[in-house]
Protein backbone atom coordinates (compact mmCIF):
# COMPACT_ATOMS: atom_id res chain seq x y z
CA UNK A 1 0.00 0.00 0.00
CA UNK A 2 2.98 2.06 0.37
CA UNK A 3 3.46 2.72 -3.49
CA UNK A 4 -0.13 3.70 -3.57
CA UNK A 5 0.16 6.65 -0.91
CA UNK A 6 3.19 7.59 -2.62
CA UNK A 7 1.17 8.04 -6.00
CA UNK A 8 -1.25 9.95 -4.11
CA UNK A 9 1.07 12.35 -2.44
CA UNK A 10 2.57 12.83 -6.05
CA UNK A 11 -1.42 13.24 -7.71
CA UNK A 12 -2.04 15.77 -4.64
CA UNK A 13 1.22 17.91 -5.39
CA UNK A 14 0.25 18.24 -8.74
CA UNK A 15 -2.96 19.16 -8.00
CA UNK A 16 -2.23 21.74 -5.74
CA UNK A 17 0.66 23.21 -8.28
CA UNK A 18 3.53 22.63 -6.15
CA UNK A 19 6.46 23.41 -8.02
CA UNK A 20 8.86 21.30 -5.70
CA UNK A 21 7.21 18.54 -6.80
CA UNK A 22 6.98 18.86 -10.68
CA UNK A 23 10.88 19.31 -10.23
CA UNK A 24 11.50 16.06 -8.20
CA UNK A 25 9.22 14.43 -10.76
CA UNK A 26 11.51 15.92 -13.80
CA UNK A 27 14.27 14.66 -12.51
CA UNK A 28 13.33 11.45 -11.29
CA UNK A 29 14.96 8.46 -12.73
CA UNK A 30 11.76 6.41 -13.76
CA UNK A 31 10.15 9.98 -14.21
CA UNK A 32 7.81 8.14 -17.90
CA UNK A 33 7.03 5.19 -16.26
CA UNK A 34 5.97 6.66 -12.87
CA UNK A 35 3.77 9.23 -14.94
CA UNK A 36 2.49 6.78 -16.81
CA UNK A 37 1.11 4.96 -14.24
CA UNK A 38 -0.11 7.84 -12.19
CA UNK A 39 -2.27 8.55 -14.98
CA UNK A 40 -3.75 5.08 -14.91
CA UNK A 41 -4.70 5.58 -11.78
CA UNK A 42 -6.29 8.70 -11.58
CA UNK A 43 -8.45 7.39 -14.73
CA UNK A 44 -9.24 3.99 -12.91
CA UNK A 45 -10.31 5.89 -9.99
CA UNK A 46 -12.01 8.53 -11.69
CA UNK A 47 -13.51 5.81 -13.76
CA UNK A 48 -14.90 4.12 -10.33
CA UNK A 49 -16.28 6.97 -8.95
CA UNK A 50 -18.47 7.66 -12.37
CA UNK A 51 -19.72 4.33 -11.48
CA UNK A 52 -20.88 4.54 -8.37
CA UNK A 53 -22.59 7.74 -8.87
CA UNK A 54 -24.00 6.74 -12.08
CA UNK A 55 -25.50 3.80 -10.33
CA UNK A 56 -27.14 5.93 -7.62
CA UNK A 57 -28.40 7.96 -10.48
CA UNK A 58 -30.17 5.20 -11.92
CA UNK A 59 -31.68 3.68 -8.94
CA UNK A 60 -33.14 7.34 -7.64
CA UNK A 61 -34.44 8.29 -11.04
CA UNK A 62 -37.75 7.70 -12.32
CA UNK A 63 -37.22 5.53 -15.61
CA UNK A 64 -37.25 7.78 -18.79
CA UNK A 65 -40.43 5.05 -20.42
CA UNK A 66 -42.37 6.17 -17.10
CA UNK A 67 -41.86 9.98 -17.59
CA UNK A 68 -42.15 9.37 -21.35
CA UNK A 69 -46.00 7.77 -20.66
CA UNK A 70 -46.80 10.27 -18.02
CA UNK A 71 -45.84 13.92 -20.18
CA UNK A 72 -47.32 12.44 -22.56
CA UNK A 73 -50.51 11.01 -20.93
CA UNK A 74 -50.97 14.66 -19.21
CA UNK A 75 -50.24 16.53 -22.68
CA UNK A 76 -52.68 14.74 -24.46
CA UNK A 77 -55.24 15.31 -21.41
CA UNK A 78 -55.35 18.83 -21.63
CA UNK A 79 -57.68 21.54 -23.14
CA UNK A 80 -55.19 23.05 -25.95
CA UNK A 81 -54.47 19.66 -27.00
CA UNK A 82 -58.19 18.70 -27.43
CA UNK A 83 -58.99 21.85 -29.08
CA UNK A 84 -56.17 21.52 -32.03
CA UNK A 85 -57.49 18.01 -32.58
CA UNK A 86 -60.73 18.83 -32.86
CA UNK A 87 -59.72 21.88 -35.37
CA UNK A 88 -57.48 19.84 -37.05
CA UNK A 89 -58.00 16.23 -37.47
CA UNK A 90 -53.61 15.88 -38.58
CA UNK A 91 -52.73 17.10 -35.31
CA UNK A 92 -52.80 14.13 -33.16
CA UNK A 93 -50.54 12.39 -35.57
CA UNK A 94 -47.63 15.45 -36.15
CA UNK A 95 -47.67 15.48 -32.39
CA UNK A 96 -47.12 11.98 -32.12
CA UNK A 97 -44.34 12.47 -34.47
CA UNK A 98 -42.48 15.31 -32.99
CA UNK A 99 -43.52 13.86 -29.47
CA UNK A 100 -41.19 10.86 -29.77
CA UNK A 101 -38.62 13.26 -31.35
CA UNK A 102 -38.33 15.76 -28.89
CA UNK A 103 -38.95 14.16 -25.61
CA UNK A 104 -35.65 12.01 -25.51
CA UNK A 105 -33.56 15.05 -25.85
CA UNK A 106 -35.41 16.87 -23.23
CA UNK A 107 -34.83 13.85 -20.90
CA UNK A 108 -31.54 14.18 -21.36
CA UNK A 109 -31.24 17.57 -21.12
CA UNK A 110 -32.87 17.73 -17.73
CA UNK A 111 -32.73 14.51 -16.21
CA UNK A 112 -29.80 13.00 -16.88
CA UNK A 113 -31.01 9.19 -18.40
CA UNK A 114 -28.37 7.80 -16.42
CA UNK A 115 -27.68 4.18 -17.21
CA UNK A 116 -25.17 1.80 -15.46
CA UNK A 117 -23.75 0.28 -18.24
CA UNK A 118 -21.94 3.46 -19.41
CA UNK A 119 -20.66 3.44 -15.72
CA UNK A 120 -19.41 0.27 -15.99
CA UNK A 121 -18.10 1.33 -19.53
CA UNK A 122 -16.25 4.39 -18.12
CA UNK A 123 -14.12 1.84 -15.73
CA UNK A 124 -12.04 0.32 -18.40
CA UNK A 125 -12.42 3.40 -21.05
CA UNK A 126 -11.92 6.24 -18.95
CA UNK A 127 -7.52 5.05 -17.79
CA UNK A 128 -7.08 4.09 -21.36
CA UNK A 129 -9.16 7.28 -22.70
CA UNK A 130 -6.60 8.94 -20.26
CA UNK A 131 -3.74 7.54 -21.40
CA UNK A 132 -4.67 8.30 -24.85
CA UNK A 133 -5.11 11.89 -24.15
CA UNK A 134 -1.52 12.06 -21.84
CA UNK A 135 0.70 10.74 -24.60
CA UNK A 136 -0.78 12.77 -27.59
CA UNK A 137 -1.42 16.11 -25.58
CA UNK A 138 2.12 15.78 -23.77
CA UNK A 139 3.92 14.78 -27.65
CA UNK A 140 2.58 17.61 -28.95
CA UNK A 141 3.48 19.75 -25.72
CA UNK A 142 7.66 18.13 -25.72
CA UNK A 143 7.70 18.86 -30.06
CA UNK A 144 6.82 22.61 -29.39
CA UNK A 145 8.87 22.86 -25.87
CA UNK A 146 11.61 21.55 -28.12
CA UNK A 147 10.80 24.30 -31.12
CA UNK A 148 10.72 27.25 -28.39
CA UNK A 149 14.01 26.14 -27.20
CA UNK A 150 13.29 23.21 -24.52
CA UNK A 151 16.03 21.31 -23.18
CA UNK A 152 14.15 18.72 -21.57
CA UNK A 153 13.81 14.96 -22.22
CA UNK A 154 10.76 13.17 -23.63
CA UNK A 155 10.42 11.39 -20.89
CA UNK A 156 10.54 14.41 -18.36
CA UNK A 157 8.09 16.36 -20.16
CA UNK A 158 5.82 13.50 -19.98
CA UNK A 159 6.45 12.81 -16.60
CA UNK A 160 5.82 16.04 -15.74
CA UNK A 161 2.23 16.02 -17.72
CA UNK A 162 1.08 13.13 -15.53
CA UNK A 163 1.19 15.30 -12.62
CA UNK A 164 -0.79 17.73 -14.74
CA UNK A 165 -3.75 15.33 -15.35
CA UNK A 166 -3.82 15.48 -11.92
CA UNK A 167 -6.11 18.22 -12.38
CA UNK A 168 -8.68 15.83 -13.54
CA UNK A 169 -9.09 14.76 -9.69
CA UNK A 170 -11.91 17.08 -9.45
CA UNK A 171 -13.91 14.71 -11.40
CA UNK A 172 -13.48 12.49 -8.25
CA UNK A 173 -17.22 14.22 -7.45
CA UNK A 174 -18.73 12.79 -9.43
CA UNK A 175 -18.78 9.51 -6.73
CA UNK A 176 -21.53 11.98 -5.63
CA UNK A 177 -25.20 11.85 -7.81
CA UNK A 178 -25.76 14.96 -9.79
CA UNK A 179 -22.54 16.45 -9.01
CA UNK A 180 -21.65 18.49 -12.17
CA UNK A 181 -17.98 19.02 -12.03
CA UNK A 182 -16.11 22.31 -13.01
CA UNK A 183 -12.97 24.07 -13.29
CA UNK A 184 -10.55 20.62 -14.36
CA UNK A 185 -10.30 22.05 -17.92
CA UNK A 186 -8.73 25.57 -16.63
CA UNK A 187 -7.08 23.76 -13.86
CA UNK A 188 -5.39 21.33 -16.31
CA UNK A 189 -3.81 23.72 -18.73
CA UNK A 190 -2.77 25.79 -15.57
CA UNK A 191 -0.80 22.50 -14.84
CA UNK A 192 0.33 21.28 -17.94
CA UNK A 193 1.52 25.30 -18.18
CA UNK A 194 3.44 24.66 -15.12
CA UNK A 195 4.61 21.11 -16.20
CA UNK A 196 6.22 22.26 -19.68
CA UNK A 197 7.68 25.30 -17.73
CA UNK A 198 9.55 23.11 -15.14
CA UNK A 199 9.79 20.37 -17.33
CA UNK A 200 12.03 22.28 -20.22
CA UNK A 201 13.11 25.31 -17.91
CA UNK A 202 10.79 27.45 -20.09
CA UNK A 203 10.43 31.43 -19.45
CA UNK A 204 7.07 32.05 -17.66
CA UNK A 205 6.11 33.85 -21.59
CA UNK A 206 7.42 30.80 -23.73
CA UNK A 207 5.87 28.33 -21.66
CA UNK A 208 2.48 30.33 -22.17
CA UNK A 209 2.78 29.62 -25.89
CA UNK A 210 3.60 26.35 -26.19
CA UNK A 211 0.31 26.00 -24.16
CA UNK A 212 -1.61 27.78 -25.93
CA UNK A 213 -0.04 26.20 -29.42
CA UNK A 214 -1.10 22.93 -28.06
CA UNK A 215 -4.90 23.01 -28.22
CA UNK A 216 -4.44 24.67 -31.72
CA UNK A 217 -2.26 22.14 -33.26
CA UNK A 218 -4.89 19.76 -32.08
CA UNK A 219 -7.64 21.25 -33.54
CA UNK A 220 -6.24 21.91 -36.67
CA UNK A 221 -4.57 18.12 -37.11
CA UNK A 222 -8.37 17.27 -35.68
CA UNK A 223 -9.90 18.97 -38.64
CA UNK A 224 -7.88 17.47 -41.50
CA UNK A 225 -8.15 13.96 -40.62
CA UNK A 226 -11.89 14.86 -40.42
CA UNK A 227 -11.92 17.08 -44.08
CA UNK A 228 -9.54 13.58 -45.25
CA UNK A 229 -11.96 11.22 -44.13
CA UNK A 230 -14.63 13.14 -45.47
CA UNK A 231 -12.94 13.87 -48.84
CA UNK A 232 -12.23 9.61 -48.86
CA UNK A 233 -15.67 9.38 -48.25
CA UNK A 234 -17.32 11.20 -50.92
CA UNK A 235 -14.19 9.77 -53.28
CA UNK A 236 -15.96 6.08 -52.25
CA UNK A 237 -19.23 7.10 -52.91
CA UNK A 238 -18.46 8.71 -56.37
CA UNK A 239 -16.61 5.07 -57.37
CA UNK A 240 -19.63 3.13 -56.29
CA UNK A 241 -21.94 5.12 -58.32
CA UNK B 1 -6.95 29.55 8.25
CA UNK B 2 -9.42 31.25 10.22
CA UNK B 3 -7.00 34.08 10.71
CA UNK B 4 -5.86 33.70 7.13
CA UNK B 5 -10.38 34.04 6.49
CA UNK B 6 -10.52 37.11 8.62
CA UNK B 7 -7.29 38.91 7.52
CA UNK B 8 -8.76 38.37 4.03
CA UNK B 9 -12.61 39.99 5.14
CA UNK B 10 -10.81 42.71 6.55
CA UNK B 11 -8.25 43.93 3.52
CA UNK B 12 -5.37 42.93 6.19
CA UNK B 13 -1.98 43.37 3.45
CA UNK B 14 0.01 41.23 5.90
CA UNK B 15 -2.28 38.27 5.62
CA UNK B 16 -2.34 38.57 1.55
CA UNK B 17 1.61 38.44 2.20
CA UNK B 18 2.22 35.97 4.22
CA UNK B 19 0.10 34.10 1.62
CA UNK B 20 1.99 34.78 -0.86
CA UNK B 21 5.21 33.38 0.60
CA UNK B 22 3.76 30.10 1.85
CA UNK B 23 5.28 27.17 0.11
CA UNK B 24 2.05 25.69 -0.28
CA UNK B 25 0.02 28.82 -1.81
CA UNK B 26 -2.29 26.92 -3.71
CA UNK B 27 -3.46 24.51 -1.13
CA UNK B 28 -3.89 26.39 1.49
CA UNK B 29 -5.81 29.34 -0.59
CA UNK B 30 -8.21 26.17 -2.27
CA UNK B 31 -9.24 24.86 1.06
CA UNK B 32 -10.48 28.52 1.49
CA UNK B 33 -12.48 27.94 -1.64
CA UNK B 34 -13.96 24.59 -0.62
CA UNK B 35 -14.52 25.60 3.24
CA UNK B 36 -17.13 28.41 1.58
CA UNK B 37 -17.92 26.18 -1.50
CA UNK B 38 -19.33 23.70 1.31
CA UNK B 39 -21.21 26.19 4.20
CA UNK B 40 -22.86 27.44 0.65
CA UNK B 41 -23.44 24.17 -0.99
CA UNK B 42 -25.08 23.28 2.40
CA UNK B 43 -27.43 25.90 2.27
CA UNK B 44 -28.56 24.88 -0.66
CA UNK B 45 -28.61 21.13 -0.26
CA UNK B 46 -31.16 22.06 2.49
CA UNK B 47 -33.26 24.01 0.53
CA UNK B 48 -33.37 20.88 -2.22
CA UNK B 49 -34.31 18.69 0.60
CA UNK B 50 -36.68 20.78 2.12
CA UNK B 51 -38.56 21.65 -1.35
CA UNK B 52 -38.08 18.06 -2.41
CA UNK B 53 -39.84 16.48 0.96
CA UNK B 54 -42.16 19.21 1.07
CA UNK B 55 -43.45 18.49 -2.86
CA UNK B 56 -47.03 19.65 -2.52
CA UNK B 57 -45.87 23.26 -1.01
CA UNK B 58 -43.27 23.85 -3.46
CA UNK B 59 -45.85 23.06 -6.56
CA UNK B 60 -48.14 25.45 -4.92
CA UNK B 61 -45.76 28.10 -5.07
CA UNK B 62 -44.96 27.26 -8.74
CA UNK B 63 -48.61 27.60 -9.36
CA UNK B 64 -48.83 31.16 -7.16
CA UNK B 65 -45.71 32.20 -9.72
CA UNK B 66 -47.76 31.08 -12.73
CA UNK B 67 -51.07 32.62 -11.67
CA UNK B 68 -49.49 36.00 -10.72
CA UNK B 69 -47.32 36.18 -13.84
CA UNK B 70 -50.96 35.81 -15.88
CA UNK B 71 -52.70 38.30 -13.66
CA UNK B 72 -49.87 40.86 -14.42
CA UNK B 73 -49.77 39.57 -18.33
CA UNK B 74 -53.72 40.51 -18.09
CA UNK B 75 -53.50 43.77 -16.44
CA UNK B 76 -50.73 44.79 -18.87
CA UNK B 77 -53.00 43.78 -21.85
CA UNK B 78 -56.30 45.93 -20.47
CA UNK B 79 -54.00 48.89 -19.97
CA UNK B 80 -53.17 49.22 -23.22
CA UNK B 81 -56.96 48.36 -24.24
CA UNK B 82 -58.15 51.55 -22.32
CA UNK B 83 -55.61 53.52 -24.60
CA UNK B 84 -57.74 55.22 -26.89
CA UNK B 85 -54.92 55.52 -29.86
CA UNK B 86 -54.46 52.10 -30.40
CA UNK B 87 -53.78 50.72 -34.05
CA UNK B 88 -56.13 48.06 -35.75
CA UNK B 89 -52.77 45.99 -35.58
CA UNK B 90 -51.87 46.77 -32.10
CA UNK B 91 -55.75 45.73 -31.34
CA UNK B 92 -55.64 42.65 -33.33
CA UNK B 93 -52.21 41.85 -31.14
CA UNK B 94 -54.04 42.51 -27.77
CA UNK B 95 -56.80 39.86 -29.02
CA UNK B 96 -53.96 37.36 -29.59
CA UNK B 97 -52.67 38.34 -26.03
CA UNK B 98 -56.17 37.85 -24.40
CA UNK B 99 -56.25 34.44 -26.28
CA UNK B 100 -52.88 33.27 -24.81
CA UNK B 101 -54.09 34.34 -21.11
CA UNK B 102 -57.12 32.50 -21.76
CA UNK B 103 -54.80 28.76 -23.14
CA UNK B 104 -52.62 29.82 -20.21
CA UNK B 105 -55.51 29.82 -17.73
CA UNK B 106 -57.66 26.92 -19.20
CA UNK B 107 -54.45 24.73 -18.91
CA UNK B 108 -53.15 25.90 -15.54
CA UNK B 109 -54.82 23.21 -13.60
CA UNK B 110 -54.17 19.94 -16.07
CA UNK B 111 -50.15 21.75 -16.23
CA UNK B 112 -49.96 21.88 -12.26
CA UNK B 113 -51.22 17.76 -11.85
CA UNK B 114 -48.31 17.32 -14.43
CA UNK B 115 -45.78 18.22 -12.47
CA UNK B 116 -47.30 16.70 -9.57
CA UNK B 117 -47.33 13.14 -11.35
CA UNK B 118 -43.61 13.46 -12.51
CA UNK B 119 -42.17 15.05 -8.74
CA UNK B 120 -43.84 11.53 -7.54
CA UNK B 121 -43.23 9.33 -10.35
CA UNK B 122 -40.96 6.63 -8.22
CA UNK B 123 -37.05 5.63 -9.35
CA UNK B 124 -35.92 2.03 -7.69
CA UNK B 125 -34.84 3.73 -4.67
CA UNK B 126 -37.17 5.83 -2.16
CA UNK B 127 -37.89 9.61 -3.00
CA UNK B 128 -36.50 10.53 0.25
CA UNK B 129 -33.20 9.03 -0.92
CA UNK B 130 -32.85 11.03 -4.61
CA UNK B 131 -33.68 13.98 -2.43
CA UNK B 132 -31.11 13.30 -0.54
CA UNK B 133 -28.74 12.43 -3.49
CA UNK B 134 -29.70 16.13 -5.34
CA UNK B 135 -29.11 17.64 -2.29
CA UNK B 136 -25.48 16.12 -1.50
CA UNK B 137 -24.71 16.89 -5.22
CA UNK B 138 -25.50 20.72 -4.45
CA UNK B 139 -23.44 20.65 -1.87
CA UNK B 140 -20.33 19.19 -3.86
CA UNK B 141 -20.66 21.52 -7.06
CA UNK B 142 -20.83 24.50 -5.58
CA UNK B 143 -17.17 24.81 -4.41
CA UNK B 144 -15.69 23.48 -7.97
CA UNK B 145 -18.23 26.15 -9.41
CA UNK B 146 -16.71 29.13 -7.32
CA UNK B 147 -13.32 27.33 -8.31
CA UNK B 148 -13.85 27.50 -11.94
CA UNK B 149 -15.12 31.28 -11.99
CA UNK B 150 -11.80 31.94 -9.55
CA UNK B 151 -9.66 30.04 -12.01
CA UNK B 152 -10.95 32.49 -15.14
CA UNK B 153 -10.58 35.29 -13.51
CA UNK B 154 -7.08 34.79 -12.16
CA UNK B 155 -6.00 33.41 -15.92
CA UNK B 156 -6.87 36.65 -17.18
CA UNK B 157 -5.91 39.16 -14.00
CA UNK B 158 -2.19 37.33 -14.53
CA UNK B 159 -1.93 37.80 -17.89
CA UNK B 160 -2.93 41.35 -17.43
CA UNK B 161 -0.88 41.96 -14.47
CA UNK B 162 1.96 40.41 -16.56
CA UNK B 163 1.31 43.48 -19.10
CA UNK B 164 1.42 45.99 -16.11
CA UNK B 165 5.26 45.03 -14.92
CA UNK B 166 3.88 42.02 -12.70
CA UNK B 167 6.34 40.11 -11.49
CA UNK B 168 3.74 37.49 -9.33
CA UNK B 169 3.58 33.54 -10.74
CA UNK B 170 0.61 31.58 -11.21
CA UNK B 171 0.30 29.52 -8.18
CA UNK B 172 0.39 32.64 -5.69
CA UNK B 173 -2.51 34.34 -7.99
CA UNK B 174 -4.61 31.15 -7.19
CA UNK B 175 -3.74 31.14 -4.02
CA UNK B 176 -3.93 34.60 -2.60
CA UNK B 177 -7.04 35.28 -5.55
CA UNK B 178 -8.70 32.75 -3.66
CA UNK B 179 -9.13 34.92 -0.69
CA UNK B 180 -11.90 36.56 -2.65
CA UNK B 181 -13.96 33.88 -2.53
CA UNK B 182 -14.24 34.58 1.32
CA UNK B 183 -16.82 37.37 1.15
CA UNK B 184 -18.91 34.78 -0.85
CA UNK B 185 -19.77 33.11 2.74
CA UNK B 186 -22.45 35.72 2.62
CA UNK B 187 -23.83 33.90 -0.32
CA UNK B 188 -25.05 30.94 1.89
CA UNK B 189 -27.28 34.14 3.81
CA UNK B 190 -28.71 35.06 0.51
CA UNK B 191 -29.80 31.93 -0.40
CA UNK B 192 -31.30 31.29 3.31
CA UNK B 193 -32.94 34.92 2.51
CA UNK B 194 -34.29 33.85 -1.06
CA UNK B 195 -37.38 33.69 -0.35
CA UNK B 196 -37.14 37.43 -0.34
CA UNK B 197 -35.95 38.10 -3.72
CA UNK B 198 -34.57 42.05 -3.44
CA UNK B 199 -32.86 41.04 0.07
CA UNK B 200 -31.18 37.93 -1.50
CA UNK B 201 -29.91 40.21 -4.60
CA UNK B 202 -28.56 42.82 -2.31
CA UNK B 203 -26.52 40.30 0.14
CA UNK B 204 -25.21 38.61 -2.92
CA UNK B 205 -23.93 42.16 -4.65
CA UNK B 206 -22.23 42.77 -1.11
CA UNK B 207 -20.50 40.13 -1.60
CA UNK B 208 -19.22 40.42 -5.20
CA UNK B 209 -18.33 43.64 -4.57
CA UNK B 210 -16.41 42.74 -0.84
CA UNK B 211 -14.94 39.32 -3.35
CA UNK B 212 -14.13 42.60 -6.07
CA UNK B 213 -12.01 44.27 -3.43
CA UNK B 214 -9.92 41.70 -2.14
CA UNK B 215 -9.10 40.12 -5.31
CA UNK B 216 -8.02 43.47 -6.54
CA UNK B 217 -5.78 43.89 -3.39
CA UNK B 218 -4.73 40.15 -3.89
CA UNK B 219 -3.21 40.87 -7.54
CA UNK B 220 -1.73 44.03 -6.24
CA UNK B 221 0.03 42.19 -3.52
CA UNK B 222 1.39 38.91 -5.18
CA UNK B 223 2.10 41.19 -8.61
CA UNK B 224 3.98 43.86 -6.70
CA UNK B 225 2.32 47.18 -8.56
CA UNK B 226 -0.26 49.60 -6.90
CA UNK B 227 -3.91 48.95 -6.60
CA UNK B 228 -4.32 51.28 -9.33
CA UNK B 229 -2.84 49.32 -11.61
CA UNK B 230 -4.23 46.08 -10.05
CA UNK B 231 -7.38 47.26 -10.63
CA UNK B 232 -6.78 48.03 -14.21
CA UNK B 233 -5.03 44.37 -14.67
CA UNK B 234 -8.25 43.05 -13.11
CA UNK B 235 -11.16 44.98 -15.26
CA UNK B 236 -8.71 44.94 -18.73
CA UNK B 237 -10.58 41.56 -20.11
CA UNK B 238 -13.70 42.28 -18.57
CA UNK B 239 -13.73 45.61 -20.29
CA UNK B 240 -12.04 44.51 -24.02
CA UNK B 241 -14.96 41.26 -23.53
CA UNK B 242 -18.14 44.06 -23.54
CA UNK B 243 -16.81 46.24 -26.00
CA UNK B 244 -16.24 43.50 -28.54
CA UNK B 245 -20.28 42.22 -27.36
CA UNK B 246 -21.01 45.90 -28.20
CA UNK B 247 -19.13 46.03 -31.25
CA UNK B 248 -20.63 42.41 -32.37
CA UNK B 249 -24.12 43.61 -31.66
CA UNK B 250 -23.70 47.09 -33.77
CA UNK B 251 -22.47 44.78 -36.92
CA UNK B 252 -25.61 42.73 -36.42
CA UNK B 253 -27.75 45.65 -35.86
CA UNK B 254 -25.42 47.00 -38.93
CA UNK B 255 -26.19 43.60 -40.78
CA UNK B 256 -30.18 43.62 -40.33
CA UNK B 257 -30.75 46.40 -41.50
CA UNK B 258 -28.85 46.10 -44.85
CA UNK B 259 -30.46 42.73 -45.19
CA UNK B 260 -33.74 44.03 -44.45
CA UNK B 261 -33.35 47.09 -46.81
CA UNK B 262 -32.07 44.76 -49.62
CA UNK B 263 -34.69 42.70 -49.36
CA UNK B 264 -37.33 45.40 -49.00
CA UNK B 265 -35.47 47.13 -52.60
Amino acid sequence: MRWLLDYLQLAIGGLFLETETYRQQRDAADSLQRGAMLVALIGIAVGLATLIGTTIEALVTPSREAIEQTVYQHLTGMPWYQNLSEAEPDFPAAFDEYFQVITPIVIQLTNGDPDILTGFASVFVLPMFYLLGWLVYGSLAHAIACMFGGQGGFGQTLGCFALAWSANLLNLVQIVPFAQVAGTLLLGLIASYIAIREAHELSPSRAFWAIVLVPLVVFVLFACVLSFSFIAFMDSLGNAA
Amino acid sequence: MMETFNGALLLRERVFEQLRGSPQVVRRGMMIVLLVGIIVGAVDGIHILVAALNINQTIEQQRGVLESFLDDFEQQIEQEAVDEDTTQQQQQSLLVSRQIVTIGRQNLDPYIAMVRDLSTLPGFLPRPVGALAYALGALVSTPLAYLAALLTAVVFTHIAAGWFGGQGNIQQMIGVGALSVAPHLLDALANAFGFIESLSGLIGAIAWVWGLFIFILATSVVHRIDTGRAALAVFLFPLIGFFLAILGFCALFLFSIASLATLAG
